[in-house]
């Protein structure tokens, strides 16, 4: 029988989502491991630890504390990088800022050096692998590996000359003739960072006119000479040059993705995507994301729509094949169980397009596939599983690759 | 006593000199005046406190020293005008009051319909019920209401939508059809009816997670099967036209209707695609914008409201809230040009994205002062601006700004991500 370790932020949804579909198993409750407690070494994962153990690391969501430890456990990492950087004392005292975009480089670093060290020499599984998990958390990357796949994303824009401002960032528009981006924070979630960037050149009353517009989440306040960053669910339109430049340079030395603003299909009007979450190998749950604006996400205010609701015009076929694109794209990651899939569809219903991948995006509340929410399948899918004594497509976690 | 005659506390004339031994004493009203384009700054605030004896005369002239050049005589212009501008903004809520004078009250079978003239009695449909593995939506409470003896005296009538939110838009569809049809059964017993709310209100305005669980696919659906409301308040939210519902193909005008509210509206409500919108006795239109996107703002060149403001739709509006707006100064602008600003008394254009940059066409719009009440409050603007704005002749609302550093209702909009 498998033990299950669960590492997360004891306090979020997602711990007693997990714990209600171990019990809906006829699983005892897993062993619950806060991340606050690995980053202080009040345990370690060892202790744990048995070839029976599944240790499954969830979203180090909503713990401000356990932020100020990731960004302190980076403060070493990448000196020369140009991002915001702090040291490791002074991250211990940062205060609390609810939404604050800051050293968002420095967490990922941290994020990286811990999950490698928490994870070294043990012999359970681990759900999903490490290595996964931090190129899922770089869109960057992981849009480079999903395109030298062969999956379809939308085109980056120059791949390996990232602008590191917004005079770059324009200049780089200007010569591939592009005048709507989605720019990115590379190790963002949840839109955080995300600005939809578009200009236009035209002719209004004779005049030649020349616009800008950011569509973000991002606030940006000025307050006694010091520029701050918020992720905000009130999405702002900025047509100032100099605020849309203080944005995009401030992501940008924090490392951005840089890609094509591709239209979207409709629904009810209004541009949607869809979350596709694929466990073991298939494409299971599913939502529609019905967006107010770019950012689809759902917690932004979004509508939700089932599957059932895709527009008539979408046929089974190009909808099978659609997930199979998405089952191709996770298997880019052979070590990981399940991920979320953000999948754009394109105005013609036929063309489609992987817009992230997130590893950590299996929450998806209120949907169920065949009767199951996502966390509920999953833990089936294990122990069937380990009744049948093996380990389906995906490998065991392999320690020793872990540096 | 002709009032031009010189009375004891009138000034003398002479500008800024000493006055001579034998000078012509300017008295009454014109002397207020005159010593209102002195030079001296003091005189000008004599002339503003003699001129509160003078009646209407006189509060006009503090309204024109309003935009005095200097900050004291502003100050005491205001002073004095501001118990006027509150009295004209309070007179003109309790117009907006008079509209809907009817009081709510829960729906009880045993105490019946007892006072219809005062009372508007609220009914629930509930989509929380399943049978058969099906959402039912229960409208008994309605039914016993419709059975009530006096049911053809009901005025108004709140009909809540309660239950749970669902996703899936065949659901949302026929929660609609239910809702249209369960009405339109009671057409006939319900003639009386000059009021109609659907929905549920939102107890804060701000939070994005609390729509109401109505989808809204048209709202020309209630006027239809009651043409004589005087007021329709839809708190839901508008989706788009739906393929499966479609109820009106003609030019629709309601000429009774004159208070309209919808809690959230999207690009299609006063676009409707299968014919004009007239709806000439429009007094008190308020709008929630928060589903208005930025597609929808491009889609229409620049404004999804362009049928309300060109005064075409509703040529006697007075009162306009636009609630919940992200392109306040975008909106704005278009209001300012607009001809509907001649004939409003109340703007409200509070929770939006109004920024300073907007200040000063606001200040330079000629029609800007027709109206009795701006309520500016949370948005955008620094205490400069607030500040600026209080040369308007007309009672200003602006407080609860959203400023960098302060605790503000736009901090609650603040999200943690989840890392996923």
């Amino acid at each position: 029988m498998q033990n299950f370790v669960l590492i997360a932020n004891p306090e979020t949804r997602r711990v007693q989502l997990f714990q209600q579909a171990l019990a809906r198993c006829g699983l005892p409750p897993a062993r619950l491991i806060a991340y606050a407690d690995l980053l202080a070494n009040r345990c370690e994962l060892a202790q744990f630890d048995s070839p029976d153990t599944i240790f499954r690391f969830d979203a180090p969501e909503r713990s401000f504390e356990v932020d100020r430890g990731l960004i302190a456990a980076g403060a070493e990492l990448e000196p020369d990088g140009g991002h915001q950087r702090i040291s490791a004392s002074a991250a211990a005292q940062l205060p609390e800022d609810l939404g604050r975009i800051w050293y968002q480089r420095q967490w990922y670093l941290g994020w990286c050096d811990r999950l490698r060290s928490w994870t070294a020499n043990l012999q359970g599984r681990i759900l999903n692998h490490p290595d996964d998990i931090i190129i899922m958390f770089d869109k960057v990357q992981c849009q480079q590996i999903l395109a030298a796949a062969g999956i379809p994303v939308p085109p980056m824009l120059a791949i390996d000359r990232h602008p590191k401002s917004y005079d770059k960032l324009c200049a780089l528009m200007d010569a591939e003739n592009i005048n709507r981006v989605f720019v990115k924070l590379a190790h963002g979630s949840s839109a955080s960072g995300v600005v939809a960037y578009e200009r236009r050149n035209g002719f209004v009353g004779g005049a030649s006119r020349n616009e800008n517009r950011a569509i973000t989440t991002v606030e940006r306040v000025v307050e006694a000479g010091e520029l701050r960053f918020y992720n905000s669910r009130l999405i702002r339109q900025y047509r100032d040059p100099d605020a849309i430049s203080d944005i995009i340079n401030f992501l940008a030395a924090e490392s951005v993705q840089i890609e094509t603003w591709l239209p979207k299909a409709r629904l009810e009007g209004k541009e949607f995507d869809v979350r596709v979450v694929v466990i073991g190998g298939k494409a299971r749950q599913a939502v529609i994301r019905v967006g107010n604006s770019p950012m689809t996400n759902l917690h932004l205010g979004n509508d939700r729509r089932e599957i059932s609701d895709l527009p008539a015009g979408l046929s089974p076929a190009a909808w099978a094949e659609m997930l199979a694109t998405c089952e191709r794209a996770a298997a880019c990651f052979p070590n990981t169980f399940y991920c979320g899939i953000d999948l754009l569809i394109a105005p013609n219903l036929r063309e489609h397009y992987i817009l992230e991948m997130n590893a950590f995006g299996d929450l998806l509340q209120e949907i169920t596939w065949q009767g199951e929410d996502t966390y509920t399948t999953e833990v089936r899918m294990l122990v069937e599983e380990g009744e049948r004594g093996r380990l389906g497509d995906w490998v065991k976690s392999r320690s020793s690759n872990i540096t | 006593m002709p009032e031009t005659n010189p009375q004891e506390s009138d000034a003398v004339l002479g500008g800024q000199n000493p006055s001579p031994k034998n000078a012509v004493i300017l008295g009454g009203f014109a002397g207020i005046k005159a010593m209102s384009k002195s030079q001296s700054a003091s005189v000008r605030m004599q002339a503003l406190t003699n001129a509160t004896e003078y009646g209407d005369r006189g509060i006009d002239l503090a309204f024109e020293l309003l935009k005095d050049s200097d900050l004291n005589v502003c100050q005491l212009a205001r002073k004095l005008i501001d118990p006027i501008i509150e009295d004209r903004a309070n007179e003109e809520s309790r117009k907006i009051l008079s509209l809907f004078p009817w009081k709510f009250i829960a729906y009880d079978r045993k105490k019946g319909i007892k006072d219809p003239g005062n009372n508007a009695y609220v009914v629930t449909m509930n989509n929380s019920t399943y049978i058969d593995n099906r959402t039912y939506y229960d409208v008994s409470e309605f039914n016993l209401l419709a059975k009530d003896p006096h049911v053809k005296n009901l005025q108004a009538l709140f009909f809540e939508i309660d239950g749970q939110i669902t996703h899936s838009t065949r659901v949302l569809e026929k929660q609609f059809k239910t809702l249209i049809t369960t009405l339109n059964d009671a057409r006939f017993l319900l003639e009386g009816l000059k009021a109609l709310c659907i929905g549920k209100r939102r107890e804060d305005w701000l939070s994005i997670y609390q729509s109401s669980n109505i989808r809204i696919f048209d709202f020309r659906c209630f006027l239809e099967i009651f043409p004589n409301l005087e007021v329709l308040q839809i708190y839901g939210h508008y989706i788009h036209n739906s393929s499966q519902i479609r109820i009106i193909n003609k030019k629709s005008i309601y000429k009774k209707l004159k208070m309209l509210v919808i809690d959230e509206i999207n690009q299609e409500a006063f676009y409707p695609i299968d014919g004009d919108l007239e709806l000439p006795e429009l007094e008190y239109l308020e709008l929630g914008l928060d589903r208005i996107n930025y597609y929808d703002w491009d889609r229409y060149d620049g404004n999804p409201l362009l049928p309300i403001l060109s005064g075409y739709v509703t040529p006697k509006l007075k009162y306009l809230i636009l609630r919940n707006c992200r392109f306040t100064d975008e909106l704005i602008s278009e209001i300012l040009d607009s001809p509907i600003l001649e004939h409003l008394t109340v703007l409200d254009l509070q929770i939006g994205s109004l920024s300073d940059s907007s200040v000063q066409k606001i200040l330079d719009c000629p029609n800007i002062c027709n109206l009795k009440f701006l309520n500016l409050s949370k948005n955008c603007l620094s205490n400069v601006a607030v500040e600026k704005l209080q040369v308007l002749p007309f009672y200003v609302q602006a407080d609860a700004q959203y400023l960098p550093g302060s605790l503000r209702d736009y901090q609650l909009m603040r999200y943690g991500v989840s890392n996923e």
